[in-house]
């Protein structure tokens, strides 16, 4: 009797301590992003790990001021500015491709981390508000490789006019163009597909439409996005995640 | 929050007096489970119309991809009404529970339902959902079959619906209920198999006929489902 009470007493002493461990002992999480469109570029991204109350984005929701700079212009100093991102760390990763992310690429990154839940976010190009996100994923703490595929959001915060900025900048306070081609292959001098300014019907983040575009390149029409590339299907990321404990 | 969940509570012993188990030793008093289950609207401009809920077992599905509409889904899925759909549901006896919403939800905006089951009936429980997207032919939106029986006192579960094709309209875009045209139709001029939807294509994008417009497009998914167990 007294010897089983003893080995219970050893095991739970042994999952206390695994407890404890568990939330101080930080886990290693290499991230793998792919673009899976065929004609669109992302955004800088940013990864960020955090607790499970923590949501950059919820789909259904209003964006956040943050949420609508990098969706429209795919600025990541706001994100960063707030206190549920906070600055690049261990784990929060911004801009690990250097740059854009091309259609068919991918990028690598690791966060060290003690959080619990991963959130990915960046703008689609060339849009007017579109972004792939990742809202607050509970990731495995057991070891192993899992894997995942995001969706294309639009922010609610633009209307979808599909015209290129002849600037060059972008200011998520402009009356709605869309920030660049880097692809090179859109058009120029659109008259709108709808009147600049305008809102989505929609004004909460939902699940983008997808763009328009004209048929054809020729430096006129409605939008200066073109049909036949900038179109995609979900999935537009797939995510690779291994776990090390 | 707090205030919803002592109603839903205070409603399920009321309940169980009304069946007559008030000799029931207090242990025993609540037999019932609750559910909330939120339904919100993300395609950009496609009213979803009143939802049907159905919670159910094994021995039930709203519809089958491949095969032909029931008539209950293809009355929701050309006119939006949920009745004959939740009939169905209703004459079967592996649903334990079905409700049906009001009045459509629009782009942006979310309705809640509260359902309540016996306890005896937790185990391997299924949640359907169908809501016709109103600006079309037959599109549909819904779950077919999620289990939910994992959920525990607390917990909560979300996922996203697909938009399916019924399949039991040609989609000229013409028409629709959503600007005031014709609703169900008993012809079937269609392929008689529920699909994935192709989406619509639109006046904007060039199918001239078309009542639709741009803003009206879709890609899935429509609509988030998300589920609490209450108690």
């Amino acid at each position: 009797m007294s010897k089983i009470i003893k080995r219970n007493f050893l095991v739970s002493s042994a999952v206390a301590l695994a407890c404890i461990a568990g939330t101080t002992q930080a886990a290693t999480w290499d991230v793998s992003v792919l673009n899976l469109t065929h004609g669109n570029h992302f955004t800088p991204l940013l990864l960020t790990a955090h607790d499970h109350d923590t949501h950059l984005f919820e789909v259904g929701s209003a964006a956040s001021l943050p949420i609508e700079h990098m969706a429209e212009c795919g600025h990541l100093d706001p994100l960063l500015a707030t206190t549920e991102v906070g600055v690049a760390d261990a784990d929060t990763i911004a801009n690990p491709a250097g740059g854009v992310l091309a259609p068919g690429t991918s990028v690598n990154t690791s966060l060290t981390t003690t959080e619990t839940h991963l959130s990915i976010v960046a703008m689609v190009l060339p849009t007017n508000d579109a972004f792939v996100g990742l809202d607050s994923l509970h990731v495995p703490t057991d070891a192993g490789t899992y894997t995942y595929y995001l969706n294309a959001y639009d922010a609610g915060t633009e209307g979808n006019d599909e015209v290129l900025s002849t600037t060059g900048t972008c200011s998520y306070t402009d009356t709605g163009t869309m920030p660049g081609a880097p692809g090179g292959d859109a058009d120029s001098n659109a008259t709108g597909i709808v009147t600049p300014g305008n809102d989505d019907n929609n004004t909460n983040i939902h699940i983008h439409r997808g763009v328009l575009g004209n048929a054809t390149s020729t430096g006129d029409g409605t939008s200066d996005l073109v049909s036949t590339i900038h179109r995609w299907q979900n999935p537009v990321a797939k995510i690779v995640i291994t776990v090390t404990p | 929050m707090r205030y919803a969940k002592i109603i839903v509570l205070s409603s399920a012993i009321l309940s169980l007096n009304l069946l007559g188990c008030s000799e029931d030793d207090e242990e025993d008093e609540i037999t019932t489970s609750s559910y909330e289950i939120t339904v919100t609207n993300i395609t950009n401009n496609q009213p979803l119309t009143p939802i049907a809920i159905v919670m159910h077992h094994d021995g039930y599905a709203p519809w089958s991809l491949g095969s032909a509409s029931s008539a209950g889904l293809e009355v929701l899925a050309e006119s939006g009404s949920p009745e004959l759909f939740i009939s169905e549901a209703n004459a079967n006896n592996n649903v334990t529970a079905t409700d049906a919403g009001n009045s459509a939800i629009t782009a942006g905006n979310s309705v809640t339902f509260n359902l309540m089951i016996s306890n005896t009936e937790s185990d391997d429980l299924k949640l359907s959902i169908a809501s016709m997207l109103a600006n079309t032919n037959d599109a549909f939106s819904g779950v077919n079959s999620w289990d939910i029986s994992g959920l525990g006192t607390g917990d909560s579960l979300s996922t996203l619906a697909k938009v399916f094709d019924a399949g039991t309209e040609n989609n000229d875009e013409l028409n629709i209920p959503g600007s005031g045209g014709e609703g169900f139709n008993a012809a079937r001029d269609d392929i008689d198999k529920v699909t994935i939807h192709r989406g619509v294509v639109t006046a904007d994008d060039g199918l001239s006929t078309s009542q639709l417009d741009e803003t009206q497009r879709w890609q899935n998914y429509a609509a988030k489902v998300s589920i609490t167990k209450i108690n």
